[in-house]
């Protein structure tokens, strides 16, 4: 899983060596991804203190997406686990594919969510 | 929200308007009868038919829509658009299809078709007037699929008739889905063979539009 660094926010793969030599910034704990409670996320930002990452960067999506824990579909080779409940209530279009590839429908996000409206169309990493 | 206020705008609109051409939508889970039924009804009235229709699962994979389709209901004449929309899904697995001749590929490709087209299909609940729920008779409706639908056209105020399909079929039993949305009107019916689709008709002309 990527690892986010706690001070700065930068995101590392998950095989990348600057998970044990420590963030660029510095600081060695990271928290790594999965999908959050809006709770959950929270908790985490207090507990870490991380600073919000104004940029629009990649971590700053990917971070907002787990905090909001807006998943549509969920993808695996082939598979794929649609959460019509959320698709069906108008909530942005948010895809996780395959080793770790997040797709975001960027209409969706301009018809729906405001505060998201102003990232990518597609990101990849 | 500014979707479900166009819905409303559209059908005040309409009443003012007293348009007779309705948008349905015909919406339901996989292998329920949906385009066999789109199918029929524009083979009846128009002598062309919309889609093909397969035991395959997610056989209908892009929205299908054919327009101005006049049926006599006895007491008028009802003009409507058809919107044949894919299946609803809440899991699409490629190794399903596989059972059925394809490779690798093609189910894979397939899959996420499929699952394409359960978006495409729930982004149209914001173009459609009314919507055809169609389930399949011969199988239990208290599904998360059918649940959700059902949920979800009640909160857009979108006015809704639940078909049960395939009372053809020994074992069917449309009381089961009468019993599960006694809140809806559903009409018993056989696309395959058009048993009952006068009375569709005429519960589309009363309750639709």
């Amino acid at each position: 899983m990527p690892h986010k660094c706690t001070k700065c926010g930068k995101v590392y793969q998950e095989n990348d060596e600057r998970i044990l030599r420590g963030c660029e910034c510095g600081n060695r704990m990271f928290f790594y991804f999965r999908k959050l409670t809006h709770e959950e996320a929270e908790k985490i930002e207090r507990d870490s203190n991380a600073k919000k990452v104004k940029s629009e960067s990649l971590s700053r999506v990917i971070n907002d997406i787990e905090k909001d824990a807006i998943w549509n579909i969920k993808a695996g080779d082939g598979i794929y686990e649609i959460d019509l409940d959320s698709l069906m209530s108008r909530e942005p279009l948010i895809v996780e594919g395959d080793e770790g590839e997040y797709l975001v429908s960027l209409s969706s996000l301009f018809e729906l969510k405001k505060g998201l409206k102003k990232y990518i169309d597609i990101i990849k990493k | 929200m500014l979707g479900s206020f166009k819905n409303v705008l559209r059908r005040i609109l309409r009443v003012f308007n007293k348009k007779k051409i309705i948008q349905l939508g015909f919406y339901g889970p996989v292998n329920a009868g949906k385009t066999t039924l789109a199918n029929k009804i524009a083979k009846d009235w128009l002598g062309k038919e919309l889609g093909n229709v397969s035991e395959i699962p997610h056989e209908t994979r892009q929205v299908q829509k054919i327009e101005n389709v006049e049926v006599s209901t006895g007491s008028g004449k009802l003009s409507m658009n058809i919107v044949d929309m894919p299946g609803i899904a809440t899991q699409v697995d490629y190794k399903r299809f596989m059972g059925f001749g394809m490779d690798d590929e093609e189910a894979k490709t397939r899959a996420k078709e499929a699952t394409k087209g359960v978006i495409e299909a729930i982004k149209w609940l914001d173009n459609v007037d009314a919507v055809l729920v169609v389930m399949d008779s011969t199988v239990d409706p208290y599904t998360q699929v059918n649940v959700t639908i059902i949920g979800n056209l009640e909160a857009r105020g979108i006015p809704m008739i639940i078909i049960a399909n395939k009372i053809d079929i020994k074992g069917s039993k449309p009381d089961a889905i009468e019993s599960a949305f006694p809140q809806h009107l559903v009409v018993p019916i056989s696309a395959a063979t058009g048993k009952n689709l006068d009375e569709l008709y005429k519960a589309i002309e009363n309750y639709l539009t």
